[in-house]
């Protein structure tokens, strides 16, 4: 269990603006009308815009990851534009640590017995690759990122209304968004995502949103599997962002066994990964 | 259960800040089914004796894709050859009479809902339904009103050319049955075929090869409470030549006099080849080898005449027109083309798996692989049926009724359609509860079962039509217990799902209905009567020895003008209620000695229909709630009351807000404005005495709620459905607190049940993934609040706080509107360990002691935190 726990990415973290007002043109006689790029435009807008979005060139999230109750471990995430990732999770006073460098995909993992940094296999790696690339989330530039995005209105789920979105990724897995219809906030998804050759239906409840400089970003991501009575949290305790991150933290330290046959999960994209397919 | 469990007990004493006046009886609550939110219904199964499978569909090219339409437990699909189903249709009515998957496009399924296999518990559809993305959505794409559906045909090669076999209303005449075809994948449909209100479309073959050329079996059929028919002049054989626009009626060597039931087939190597299994006065299997031009007759043993209204389907071999599948009351096969056929009864059996099977698959790729829906489940042979492997992980189970005992874990009872009688924990030892924590009590259609709390080494059950039995669970002895009629009375009628009731108020008292009242207090020895016939005694409904139509069908199925429901006070041992099959509610003050029949003061009601449950009031004995179902008499409304002055008068608590005929009705045993109510299509609930309504969804599918028990120790509601087995809601004292003011605030922590720690035992047992394996309560403290809106903006956490202050833990908020939960496992932070190259087993800390701990609720706007409620 807690093998897969290390390897499950976080969540992708959307970012959204400082505006915590309703905008102007979410009514609901013309939300009925909206189309699809008046919804990303909301979400856009909620994002500050492109601009303060792309002013974010790193950023490092503090906070503890809940795989079950009663099982709880501290995590810190860093992240450099575009796609440069770096997890450490600490267990029983050890750090795991798994990165990418846009590059390699590595992990040292010194609880399971090893003494030196490795490179991840493909599907592992890919994992993270996914993640640095969704830190922003799928909808910002989804085109450019070879995502297929729908508008198919207005739904409800878990009692609340929101605009949904239907987002195939580059990869094929397949997520429904739904955004509040006040802010166009991310507050739920629904994914079908394939691990280990299994499609596996999650959900995933986004919220406790903040601001975080120029920026407003969920701090808490729960995820289970569809049906499931909990999940796994992943709670941000502290974000930061445009943090000073020492360029050489997302590349394998050079005690490493030498890079023998090719990258890492160089066709990954913005993806999340839904769920863990146990353990 | 014999469990040693650690138990200790920690409490919470949660008082809710935000609810700071007592509730308003008479204020209107507005809840919907967000209100209940988070609060989930544990299902647990079972899958061990699954339930009646009629209809499933595979697609040759992808054989591990297999689809599963339950006659009540709604659409199932495995994707890995029949290890594991999934449910995929729960949204939608859960009856399901044919699946179809699109020749061309196997992710496009049509699914036609509404059983036809009309045996008198079958359950009603809401018409047709596609999905095109492999079950993820579907859409309704019309025959609303057919009821049910028997076969869908795709063209082989045009996926938007579909021909539905419409079998149409059960109880009540009604035009929208026979042949539809539509042309523009169901954007419109015509109807082709018609003969009259009473014959609907029984079954429908085509032609793989020439697709223009179909059969179509109409049907004649009709039932009442008391009486079913199949058979008239309206059923007959009809052919198409032109794709189904027009029809011509076969009957070159058929019978000539009425028909019943047919099923025909077509097979598919040599398709001038057509199988037809025609009920008559002398049912038998015909053959034609002239495409339908003219048929022979050419085998009617017991194989193929069994039971022609619920057996009426035969299947080709696809790769050889002389093998031939009969599946009945057993599964019969004939290797000549229909002259013989071997089976159980003609000395060859096939193994050990339930009987009566309605569907058929075989895989036109490789003939050794058959797969068989049964009313007991899904079976899969790879040698042409003569070994099976059974499906364990279908829990489509059929209860009628559940009770609970006072063990803890407490276990849970229940009888099953076709399907005997059974009891579970209501949580397992090793932290689940899987198929074989299931043990079997009774055999044939098991209904109420009940421990008994006089001496728990006995349980009560039953097989249909009264047969009445008690059981020592220490030995497994069996003792018939039903009563017989006394000297002076009539010969006693039983129902098909005769009522045993245990008294509230003195352990040991047992009553049973025949068209009397029966006690016995010395466990089922002896019996009194307590009254007189209770019922209409209506000659006319008494017919269950001629009923069946051509084929007499005498199974106790239609018993009719018998008690069906008994309910005594919990508050006066002295008032008991009787609800009769034939529409009678009366009711007894002085336990026995004169009865009121109280059926006249229920007001806007249509006379003879069928009371489904009487509920005497946990809390008052002059108050009672019953619940009349008409569908069998064709009335699908609703039918809810409430007296409080003994029945003399009547309130009707219905509201658009339910849907489906209502089968029970219970009361909270703490807060007597929060009712349950059970119908065919759900559970539905009011918090405030029956005012308004809104259906419970928290993982509980648009089943049929048959029965429902409260625990009053756990204060769990136990579900009994119709084709989903049985459900828990564990603690539903949170929604004992939904007042106006709570309902109306932002957010406000709810109270809960006294947490029992509780620790599996260990499990070395790796059973794969082929058993359906239902979740345990949670090891947890659950904690539950209810918020009016979603929340998105800052922190919401749930901190428990020792007595002294010390903090805890914080656990992570539940977001959505509603009801919300969140579990605290009681335990502290994992020990520290040393670093060291492998990881210890210690991701968890110890227990906390025993004692009350503080939970606050902290939610912040954006604003800053707002300490919203505080428990002690």
């Amino acid at each position: 269990m807690l093998r897969n726990t290390i390897r499950r990415p976080l969540f992708a973290l959307a970012v959204l603006s400082l505006s915590m007002a309703p905008i102007a043109f979410a009514q609901e006689a013309e939300m009925a009308t909206m189309t699809l790029e008046e919804v990303l435009a909301m979400n856009l807008e909620a994002h500050g815009g492109a601009e303060n979005l792309a002013a974010m060139k790193t950023a490092r999230f503090t906070g503890k990851m809940t795989m079950g109750p009663g099982m709880e471990v501290p995590v810190v995430m860093e992240w450099q534009r575009p796609n440069k990732i770096r997890l450490d999770i600490s267990i029983q006073g050890q750090t795991i640590t798994q990165a990418y460098d846009g590059e390699t995909a590595w992990a040292f993992m010194p609880i399971m017995g090893k003494t030196a940094p490795e490179k991840l296999p493909e599907d592992q790696g890919k994992i993270l690759v996914d993640t640095a690339a969704a830190i922003e989330g799928p909808l910002v530039n989804w085109k450019e990122k070879g995502h297929q995005v729908e508008y198919l209105g207005i739904e409800e789920v878990d009692g609340t209304d929101g605009h949904k979105l239907k987002v195939i990724l580059k990869n094929g897995d397949e997520h429904f968004i739904f955004l509040d219809t006040d802010y166009g906030l991310e507050f739920k998804q629904l994914s079908k995502t394939e691990m280990q050759g299994q499609m596996i239906d999650s959900e995933t409840d986004i919220g406790d949103y903040k601001e975080v400089g120029d920026l407003v970003i969920a701090h808490s991501m729960e995820s289970k599997a569809v049906g499931a009575p909990s999940g796994q949290a992943f709670t941000i305790e502290k974000a930061e962002i445009n943090v000073d991150l020492d360029e050489e933290r997302f590349s394998m330290p050079a005690a490493a066994p030498a890079d023998e046959d090719g990258e890492n999960g160089e066709d990954g994209e913005d993806g999340e990964d839904g769920e863990n397919s146990g353990s | 259960m014999r469990l040693t469990l650690r138990s200790l007990l920690v409490c919470f004493t949660v008082f809710a800040v935000a609810a700071t006046s007592a509730t308003s009886a008479n204020a209107a609550i507005k809840i919907d089914s967000n209100t209940f939110g988070g609060l989930q219904a544990r299902n647990i199964g079972s899958a061990t004796m699954s339930g009646r499978i009629a209809a499933l569909d595979a697609h040759a090219e992808d054989p591990l894709t297999i689809w599963v339409g339950s006659a009540t437990g709604g659409v199932w699909k495995s994707t890995d050859g029949g290890v594991i189903f999934r449910p995929v249709f729960d949204d939608h009515t859960q009856s399901i009479g044919a699946i179809r998957i699109d020749p061309s496009n196997p992710e496009t399924v049509w699914v036609g809902t509404g059983e036809t296999w009309t045996r008198n518990s079958t359950s009603v559809g809401t018409g047709l339904y596609r999905t095109t993305d492999g079950g993820d959505s579907w859409k309704l794409m019309g025959l609303a009103n057919s009821e049910r559906i028997a076969r869908i045909q795709v063209h082989p090669k045009d996926s938007d050319t579909v021909w539905v076999c419409a079998t149409g209303q059960l109880w009540s005449a009604n035009e929208e049955r026979g042949v539809y075809k539509t042309t523009d994948g169901g954007e419109t449909w015509q109807r082709t075929l018609y003969v009259n209100d009473g014959t609907g479309c029984a079954d429908l073959a085509i032609d793989p090869q020439e697709p223009d050329v179909l059969y179509a079996a109409m049907w004649q059929f009709r039932r009442a409470p008391d009486f079913f028919n199949s058979g008239g002049p309206g059923s007959g054989l009809h052919k198409s030549t032109d794709g189904g626009e027009t029809w011509t009626e076969l009957t070159q060597g058929l019978p000539s006099g009425d028909k019943g039931r047919i099923g025909v087939a077509v097979a598919p190597s040599r398709p001038n080849v057509v199988y037809a299994v025609v009920e008559s006065k002398e049912t038998a299997l015909y053959r034609s080898n002239d495409l339908g031009a003219s048929w022979e007759k050419i085998n009617s043993s017991f194989n193929v005449t069994a039971r022609p209204f619920y057996f009426a389907t035969v299947i080709v071999d696809p790769n050889d027109y002389k093998t031939v599948y009969k599946p009945g009351l057993t599964l019969s096969v004939s290797y000549d083309g229909g002259k013989s056929f071997t089976s159980p009864f003609s000395g060859f059996s096939f193994g050990n798996i339930h009987p009566d099977h309605h569907a058929l698959w075989i895989n036109p790729n490789n003939s050794n692989e058959v797969i068989v829906g049964s009313d007991g489940g899904v079976y899969i042979s790879y040698d042409q049926a003569h070994s099976w492997r059974f499906v364990g992980t279908l829990p489509v189970s059929q209860f009628y009724r559940v009770s609970f005992d006072m063990d803890f874990p407490y276990n849970v009872y229940g009888g099953l359609q076709d399907n005997g009688s059974w009891m579970a924990p209501s949580r397992g030892k090793t932290g689940t509860i899987s198929n074989r924590d299931w043990d079997n009590l009774n055999g044939g259609d098991g209904f109420f079962t009940f421990r008994d709390p006089a001496d728990d080494d006995y349980v009560y059950s039953e097989f249909q039509g009264g047969n009445l039995s008690r059981t020592r669970l220490s030995t497994g002895e069996q003792r018939d217990i039903r009563p017989y009629a006394k000297e002076g009375e009539e010969k006693y009628r039983f129902n098909w799902n005769t009522p045993i009731h245990l008294s509230p108020n003195e352990e040991g008292t047992l009553y049973y209905g025949s068209q009397y009242l029966l006690r016995s207090r010395d466990h089922g020895e002896s019996w009194v009567t307590l009254s007189p016939d209770l019922t209409t005694d209506d000659p006319q409904r008494q017919r269950q020895a001629e009923s069946g139509g051509i084929t007499i069908d005498n199974s106790t199925a239609e018993n009719n003008t018998t008690i069906y429901t008994i309910s005594e006070s919990p508050v006066d041992g002295k008032v008991i209620w009787v609800g009769t099959d034939d529409g009678n509610v009366q009711v007894t003050e002085n336990g026995g000695e004169s009865w009121d029949n109280v059926t006249g003061n229920i007001p806007d009601v249509p006379a003879g229909l069928w009371v489904s449950f009487v509920e005497a009031s946990p809390h008052d004995a002059a108050t009672a709630f019953v619940t009349i179902d008409g569908h069998r008499s064709g009335e699908m409304g609703t039918y809810l009351y409430k007296t409080t002055d003994f029945g003399a008068s009547w309130t009707s608590l219905a509201s658009d807000a339910i849907e489906g005929y209502a089968w029970v009705v219970r009361q909270d045993l703490v807060a007597p404005d929060l009712l349950f109510l059970g119908t065919e299509f759900g559970l539905y609930l009011s918090v405030d005495g029956g005012e308004n309504w809104a259906r419970f969804k928290g993982g509980l599918p648009k089943v049929a709620v048959h029965d429902m028990a409260i625990h009053p120790r756990e204060h769990d509601l136990v579900i009994g459905t119709h084709g989903r087995g049985i459900y828990i809601i564990d603690d539903l004292t949170p929604l004992r607190s939904l007042s106006t003011e709570v309902l109306e605030s932002t957010i406000t922590l709810l109270g809960g049940r006294e947490t029992v720690m509780v620790t599996s035992g260990a499990s070395f047992g790796f059973n794969g993934d082929a058993d359906y394996v239902a979740l345990n309560p949670p090891e947890a403290a659950v904690i539950t609040y209810y918020q009016k809106k979603r929340h998105l903006f800052g922190d919401l956490k749930v901190e428990v706080y020792a007595a002294d202050g010390e903090l805890i833990t914080t656990i992570p908020g539940s977001k959505r509107k509603g009801i919300n939960r969140v579990f605290w496992p009681m335990r502290l932070a994992p020990p520290k360990v040393p670093a060291a190259s492998s990881l210890a087993a210690a991701f968890v800390g110890p227990r906390v002691a025993e004692g009350n701990y503080k939970i606050k609720l902290q939610r912040e706007t954006g604003r800053g935190p707002t300490l919203i409620a505080l428990g002690r």
